[in-house]
């Protein structure tokens, strides 16, 4: 029998079977579907040749960055929020405003005030990164065990020690799982910026390379964008984000 | 396992069938607003394709873009498109079942700079952004085009590039930000240069050094096996266009309605500014060539093969 753990994969891989058996038989247009060897020999090759591997490091680059940005920014925030409430209640309402705005809907300001280029998507990207991060850090904080905040009170911590030894370890899976959020939240903020903006820096990023692909009709190298942006969700979700539990 | 496998038939089956389509009677006919596509404007205001196929449903699509027109006759939901000769060229290039039914119009095309300074392709080295609608577009390759004839290497400018619909090209280069430089085509490129300080580097023309045709009305192979619909949507647009050429206030009153713009304006655009409606192929062969050579194209098309 195949192993519980063997199940995730299945349904992924009857999907590629599929599609390679489908564009084999021809009973599909390459120009809708091409097929999925030819998708992996341009996407192997721009990764070689071209400048997929520049654009992927450029795109991770400017994530995180975002994300560090965000990170650093969600720690003040929680931290001022924790302990005043006239911060509390000021970041709540910031973040109930600013949550649920996408922020390519910010993109056309962004860029009357700060122009076209990396300082317009850092922003973008640290406004996808910043409020679900804020928000989870929120919940882990709330969740925590009262009494483990009074041992700390009764045995005279100070806010700081408080901040670092209790709530901070105490909120880690509320935070690791606002980072996920946070994570997905970039990407889709960095390609559908770049896919309506253009190009960021001299050689952009993989949004730019999909819009690339697409203005010049090359659908195996449309497939072979998206696939490599699924292929570093898996790595992040499988390599980096497996340890969560451990933490 | 037996049951998987039937499952699995059943699925390819079902996805075979998807690619048939139905015949129906309909025209699927692009919509697209701009100065260069205003025979199709006519042609729909006048109903002249509505009069000799009087059976025929036709549909009129809004297409924004040239992506959008070739993925649209892709996915069967476009029978005609109208866009520039480089795009038709590379879905040409990419196997794409279509060739060039028409021309539709000639423009004045052109790079505007809001910097005085800026005097010829040479000073926009390394100076700011320039703004073009996606590569590809023949707003890029005539850049493109004039870099490699004025400064010998064509792709000088490629980090320097931004895409930009024309709107958004327009904006920038007026709030003055870092671009620098637009290649345009009217409305755009008229306003652009009407904006005192601002002014031409480099017209469509002298990229090419030759008359060239702008926008080709283009169709799908199968469109094209239903002659008696493609002679009609020819002959519509010969008629739409010698229309415009013969009855100018009746023109100008239609599209001054359709493009909700001052009739002296829309006079002054469409008929003392350049534009030229004909149905005449021009400048594909020099397109071509330059576009091989700079391995836009992966093969090297005959001009004869690319027209129905």
């Amino acid at each position: 029998m195949v192993s519980k753990k063997c199940y995730k994969w299945i349904g992924l891989l009857t999907i590629l079977i599929i599609w390679q058996l489908s564009t084999s038989l021809k009973l599909v247009n390459p120009l809708l579907l091409p097929s999925l060897i030819d998708v992996i020999v341009t996407l192997i090759n721009g990764l070689i040749k071209g400048d997929l591997l520049l654009q992927l490091i450029n795109s991770i680059g400017l994530i995180l960055i975002g994300l560090l940005i965000g990170s650093v920014l969600t720690l003040v925030m929680g931290y001022l929020g924790y302990f005043y409430s006239f911060f509390d209640e000021n970041f709540k309402m910031l973040s109930a405003v600013f949550h649920p705005l996408p922020g390519v809907a910010l993109l056309p300001i962004v860029i009357i005030w700060v122009g076209i280029g990396m300082k317009a998507i850092l922003i973008i990207i640290l406004h996808a990164v910043l409020w679900p991060m804020f928000i989870n850090l929120n919940l882990g904080f709330k969740s925590i065990d009262k009494s483990l905040i009074e041992a700390a009170h009764n045995n005279g911590a100070s806010k700081w020690q408080l901040f670092t030894y209790v709530l901070i370890p105490e909120a880690m899976s509320s935070i690791v799982a606002g980072l996920k959020i946070a994570w997905s939240r970039a990407w889709r903020a960095l390609i559908s910026a770049e896919m309506i903006f253009g190009a960021v820096g001299s050689i952009g990023g993989i949004g730019w390379f999909l819009y690339e692909r697409r203005a010049f009709m090359d659908t195996k190298g449309m497939f072979s964008g998206i696939l490599l942006v699924m292929l570093v969700g898996i790595f992040v979700e499988h390599v980096i984000f497996r340890h969560k539990k451990i933490i | 396992m037996k049951k998987t496998i039937r499952n699995i038939l059943i699925l390819l089956s079902l996805l075979s069938l998807t690619g048939c389509g139905s015949q129906v009677k309909e025209i699927k006919i692009a919509e697209q607003y701009g100065l260069a596509y205003a025979p199709l404007q006519i042609m729909k205001e006048k109903g002249f394709l509505k009069e000799a196929l009087p059976d025929v449903t036709i549909t009129w699509v809004k297409v924004a873009n040239t992506a959008v027109t070739r993925e649209a006759m892709l996915s069967d939901n476009l029978d005609v498109g109208f866009i520039g000769i480089p795009p038709f060229l590379i879905g040409y290039d990419q196997e794409m079942p279509w060739k060039i039914m028409t021309g539709l119009s000639k423009s004045p095309l052109g790079l505007v700079t809001n910097d005085e300074n800026v005097t010829s392709l040479s000073d926009l080295i390394d100076n700011g952004k320039i703004a073009t609608p996606q590569p590809g577009s023949i707003q890029h390759i005539l850049l493109t085009m004039a870099a490699e004839r004025e400064l010998g290497q064509s792709d000088i400018f490629d980090n320097q590039l931004v895409a930009m619909k024309h709107p958004d090209g327009l904006q920038a280069l007026i709030s003055g930000s870092q671009v620098k430089a637009h290649f345009t085509s009217p409305p755009y490129l008229f306003q652009e240069l009407d904006i005192k300080g601002n002014h031409l580097v480099v017209s469509g023309d002298d990229a090419m050094q030759e008359d060239f045709t702008f926008i080709v009305g283009v169709s799908t192979e199968k469109f094209h096996k239903n002659q008696p619909y493609y002679k009609a949507v020819n002959e519509a647009i010969i008629k739409s266009i010698e229309f415009m050429n013969n009855e100018k206030e009746e023109t100008i009153e239609i599209l001054t309605k359709s493009y909700d713009m001052e009739k002296s304006v829309v006079e002054d655009y469409i008929y003392n500014r350049g534009m030229k409606y004909t149905n005449e192929i021009k400048g594909l062969q020099t397109f071509i060539d330059f576009m091989y050579q700079e391995e836009y194209l992966s093969k090297l098309p005959k001009v004869d093969d690319a027209i129905w």
